[in-house]
């Protein structure tokens, strides 16, 4: 599966990788720390009993302060190293050209409506190097439309149009790349076969498809 | 033990018997350690149902294009043991044995209000038993989720009666916790005994003061939202139909609930690990005052961070992104309380028996699911996440991990004030390992199918998910018998002579103890201390409590006449004047 | 550590929190799958109440003294009136969920009626003079009964009772039948919704604040209170004023904008 990676996917993984460290390094000190007492100062067979002492301890909230602070500091940059590292679908792109779809996820498929009125059901076939904005409904109960390689997704709720961009990767020639559309809300006994595919062809192509599209469009009613 | 017992311990067995046996005594008591027994055996009984739903899940996902469960009765499957689980397993075992110890560590003689303890122990059986009898109407139980979520929840689209029994079952539950939540609350402020004030709380009853706050504030709401769904499909309102109501009201209500109960489950575990942690570590824990107003911090906050449940919904961005904040803001006084957990390790004299290990194994737990909730804080990551089985590793290594592991230790802590009788701790030991490893090989595979959707009834070849369901199964096999050997080695115990020493931890906390009265103004220092020193005096047992809480008067340790405490010195060698007590069962 | 073997306490048993949990179960499990289980769920839930009253009639429950221990920082609160004040918290959230809830349904829809073509203001007015009344009723028998008067604590109860039962009689007996008659019911959208399900529930509570003040009633005839054993009326009390508040925050919300 020699596929190009999407750049949200891209950025995504650039972000998770950077805050998967820091935690596992935070878990290994923790952890480690933990592992390490109880090594040190678990009780042997061969020492005498012990008994507490009465005293009381001096104050430790300084140290539990320091603590804190750490934690404040890591969480605050990995919040600065968000905004840079992994932008945000839901906000608009600033290429002002781009193709906008229409999704509409019902019990239990997805229909995909494209700008000039073609609609399909379960596939859909997009430009490559563009921008597209999906424009997601339901017709009936909650959905997720998530686009797993694209690690983006969005709810389709009933009443609500949700919206994010997504940057299909470059197409040239005759790669054809196939994306997968999963759905992430359990909407009844259809869930777990509510696949879609999504195809990225180069731009031409996919003018191409889109207007053998048409004809059969306007024939028949609703794809 | 070649003595024979004495009457009184004759006495005290047949006394046991006789209450075994008594279903009318059971029917009838008001008395909180009653109570409490009831609530810890009902829940073990729910969780061995949920725990068969556990297994059949996993064996339905175990090989691609299963077809152990149909579509639909899988989905009833995972409801029904996420709903039991969270409500009617790990709520209730924690609310269990606050009954049994917290009057005990606040010296008081029962709840404030015993017969509406029995009334919330009442409600939550009959409406658990509702809960299971849903899937035996005709049309099956509720197979939205536990999440419930609207539209799907309205009869348009979930038409069977078993899910308005459901939602119905739910509400009486509701009922139950709000009145033990109002009973604790009452309980801890106004019947403490002479001596215990608010500093010297223990820390299991303080971690249950958080937890009832919480579920005081945050079952309303739930309830509210079971109100309004009762109404959709008794009445005919549509406040959650798809073309007039919607389902954001349903996400609001139910999360703004939802939050709070999963700290709700795991406060308790929180102070079960304060309490063995101190008890088998032989020292204070690390910074107490802190870790109370960590506790009270992180329950504050959690009933500001709902909408991490909702980042994908589409909502105002910066509504949003303020629920990101504060969701990483909380992650940062949850982390301490668990570093002064860990850090009450540090130069202390660890025993290592089966509660302290489980306690250990959730401390791990606690900080790899924390890890990956904090990375579940920023919206842009959970687009992945959220709905995936990322989340499902998430909650239940914060569940089926620390809670479980944690409220599982404090059964076997307190097993022996409660049952005056002394588990197997060789088969305790076996049963954890058993089941760590189980715990760690079911779960920690979920963190590779970040691209599996939730409440999938099963995958095809194509998508990869087979080999991490395959090696999750497995561990569920491992996993699950292990808790079920873990409780069995409890029940077991039963059989073993009675104790004659119900303290066989030596430990000094209150409920232990029961020396609730205020310490002397100068109490008389002990003659030495640390290793190498003389046992306790009986006159100052549980002072050791007090001084730990800062109510003793000495102000400089002289012990010996040495400035340094006893204990720190480096004697490790054996003596001449050794004590080797060791510790035979009820000697 | 023996003494922990002598469960010398005593230890009060009573039947009436089963049978309570059993007569909820049976009644939500009735509204299900067979109605005329539902009222025998209900008998049997009145059935434990009375159980209840009995119990407080002989005082068999009465506690022990209330021992002398730690109470910082609420000293002049009883244990009961704390546990009415921690009980009305808790009803606070249900109802101000709701009450979000409906705020949040009615500015995200497109159109909502005007509430004085809808509502009749005048029956609602009245209700709402009525129960500020019956408020007023059980501050009187309270007053009454401090300073030992028992005809004045009859009166207020009695005064109390006949004022809630008429917020009812007026509401389900006059209003929400015309209301029904021209269309607008539980089910005719959400703004019926909202209406019926939030005024519905608040006079659930009034319903069950008159089977508390019938328990007043009751004990009072029975000589059960005097000046200085009179906790009962205050605390009921309490919950009857909260009551009454949250119709003061329905009224102008329903009926006025």
């Amino acid at each position: 599966m020699l596929q190009p990676i999407p750049v949200s996917a891209s950025d995504w993984n650039h972000f998770f990788d950077l805050a998967v460290t820091i935690a596992l390094i935070a878990l290994a000190i923790v952890i480690g720390a933990m592992i390490f007492f109880v090594v040190k100062y678990r009780e042997r067979k061969d020492q005498p009993k012990f008994f507490p002492d009465f005293s009381p301890k001096k104050s430790s909230a300084r140290d539990s302060f320091v603590f804190a602070l750490i934690s404040v500091i890591i969480l605050a940059s990995l919040v600065a190293a968000s905004y840079t590292l992994a932008p945000n679908p839901r906000f608009e792109p600033s290429d002002p050209k781009n193709l906008v779809i229409d999704v509409t996820a019902f019990q239990w498929a997805w229909r995909f409506g494209y700008p000039n009125g073609v609609t399909t059901l379960d596939n859909v076939t997009l430009p490559g190097n563009t921008t597209i904005m999906f424009n997601v409904t339901s017709a009936d109960v909650m959905h997720n439309f998530y686009i797993v390689q694209f690690k983006v997704s969005t709810e389709a709720i009933p009443g609500r149009y949700n919206v994010f961009w997504i940057t299909t990767p470059a197409a040239t020639g005759n790669e054809v790349y196939t994306y997968d559309i999963y759905c992430k809300e359990l909407c009844g006994v259809g869930h777990a076969f509510m696949d879609a595919v999504i195809t990225v062809v180069n731009p031409a192509a996919y003018e191409e498809w889109l207007a053998s599209q048409m004809p059969s469009n306007s024939t028949a009613s609703g794809g | 033990m070649a003595r024979q017992p004495n009457a009184l311990e004759l006495n005290s067995v047949r006394r046991m018997k006789a209450m075994v046996f008594s279903i009318r005594e059971w029917l009838t008591t008001t008395h909180h350690k009653q109570i409490g027994i009831l609530y810890i055996a009902t829940a073990i009984f729910f969780m061995a149902v949920a725990g068969m739903f556990g297994e059949m899940i996993r064996t339905q996902l175990t090989v691609p294009m299963n077809n152990f469960l149909t579509a639909f009765n899988y989905e009833q499957t995972v409801t029904l043991h996420g709903l039991l689980m969270i409500l009617w397993v790990l709520t209730p075992l924690g609310a269990g044995i606050a009954n049994y110890i917290v009057p005990l560590q606040i010296g008081a003689k029962d709840l404030a209000f015993p017969r509406m303890n029995a009334t919330s122990y009442w409600t939550y059986l009959f409406s658990g038993i509702m809960m299971v009898s849903t899937v035996f109407l005709p049309g099956g139980g509720p197979n939205t989720g536990w999440t419930l979520y609207a539209p799907l929840n309205t009869i348009q689209f979930t038409s069977q009666p078993g899910m308005t029994l459901a939602v119905l079952a739910l509400l009486l539950l509701s009922l139950s916790i709000t009145m033990s939540s109002i009973n604790f609350l009452t309980t801890i402020v106004k019947c403490r005994a002479s001596g215990v004030t608010w500093r010297r709380l223990p820390l299991f009853t303080w971690s249950i003061v958080f937890t009832m706050a919480l579920a005081l504030f945050a079952f309303p709401p739930l309830a509210a939202g079971l109100v309004l769904l009762s109404s959709d499909r008794f009445l005919g309102t549509v406040f959650f139909s798809s073309t007039q109501g919607g389902g954001i009201l349903w996400d609001e209500l139910f999360w703004f609930f939802g939050h709070p109960e999963v700290y709700i489950v795991v406060f308790p575990a929180l102070g079960v690990i304060a309490e063995v942690f101190q008890t088998f570590a032989k020292k204070p824990l690390f910074a107490r005052n802190v870790f109370i107003v960590e506790f009270a911090a992180v329950a504050f906050l959690s009933m500001g961070v709902w909408m991490h449940h909702m980042f994908t919904t589409g909502l105002n961005y910066s509504l949003l992104q303020t629920f990101s904040f504060t969701t990483l803001a909380i992650s940062v006084p949850f982390e301490g309380l668990v570093l002064a957990l860990v850090l009450t390790l540090y130069k202390s004299h660890i025993t290592l028996n089966t509660p302290m290990l489980y306690c250990l194994a959730a401390i791990f737990t606690v900080t790899l699911g924390g890890i990956t909730g904090v990375l579940q804080a920023f919206p842009v990551l959970d687009y992945a996440f959220n709905g995936t089985y990322w989340v499902v590793g998430h909650f239940h290594y914060v569940m089926a991990g620390t809670t479980l592991f944690a409220l599982l230790a404090g059964l076997y802590y307190w097993w022996p004030m409660i049952t005056k009788r002394k588990y197997n701790e060789k088969f305790g030991v076996i049963a954890f390992l058993v089941a760590f490893v189980g715990f760690n090989v079911l779960y920690f595979p979920y963190f590779f199918l970040l691209a599996m959707p939730r409440r999938i009834f099963t995958y095809t070849v194509a998508s990869g998910f087979a080999s991490a369901n395959l090696v999750a199964t497995i561990g569920a096999y491992i996993f699950g018998p292990a808790a079920a050997v873990a409780v069995l080695v409890l029940v077991l115990s039963l059989r073993n002579p009675v104790l004659k020493q119900a303290n066989p931890w030596e430990a000094q906390e209150l409920e232990w103890t029961q020396n609730y009265r205020k310490p002397p103004s100068s109490p008389t220092p002990p003659s030495s201390t640390g290793v190498n020193a003389d046992p306790p005096d009986e006159k100052l047992t549980g002072q050791w409590y007090w001084c730990m809480t800062g109510s003793c008067k000495q102000s400089k340790p002289r012990l010996n006449g040495r400035k340094k405490l006893a204990f720190q010195s480096k004697q490790g060698s054996i003596s001449g004047k050794s004590l080797m007590l060791e510790e035979k069962g009820g000697e | 550590m023996t003494e922990q073997y002598e469960e010398t306490e005593e230890r009060k048993s009573t039947y009436a929190p089963f049978i309570i949990g059993a007569g909820l179960a049976l009644l939500f499990f009735g509204l299900v799958v067979f109605v005329p289980l539902a009222i025998g769920g209900g008998a049997v839930v009145a059935a434990g109440l009375f159980m209840l009253f009995r119990d407080s009639v002989e005082e068999k429950f009465a506690d022990l003294k209330e021992t002398v221990g730690e109470k910082w920082p609420v000293d002049f609160l009883s244990k009961r009136k704390l546990g009415v004040w921690v009980f009305l918290m808790s009803e606070i959230l249900i109802f101000g969920s709701l009450i979000v809830g409906y705020i949040f349904v009615r500015f995200s829809s497109g159109s909502w009626p005007v509430a004085t073509q809808v509502h009749n203001v005048t029956l609602g007015m009245t209700n709402t003079i009525i129960l500020l009344t019956s408020s007023l009723a059980i501050v009187f028998a309270l007053v009454s009964i401090r300073s030992g008067n028992t005809r004045g604590l009859k009166i207020g109860l009695l005064g109390t009772f006949a004022l809630g039962a008429a917020f009812l009689i007026i509401k389900l007996g006059f209003e929400w039948p015309a209301y029904y008659r021209n269309g607008f019911t539980i089910s005719s959208g959400l703004p019926g919704s909202t209406y019926f399900v939030l005024t519905g529930l608040h006079a659930a509570h009034v319903a069950g604040g008159l089977v508390a003040v019938g328990y007043l009633i009751a004990r009072t005839y029975q000589g059960g209170f005097t000046k200085d054993n009179h906790a009962a009326i205050e605390n009921i009390g309490l919950y009857w004023h909260f009551v009454d508040i949250v119709w003061m925050f329905l009224f102008p919300l329903f009926y006025l904008i």
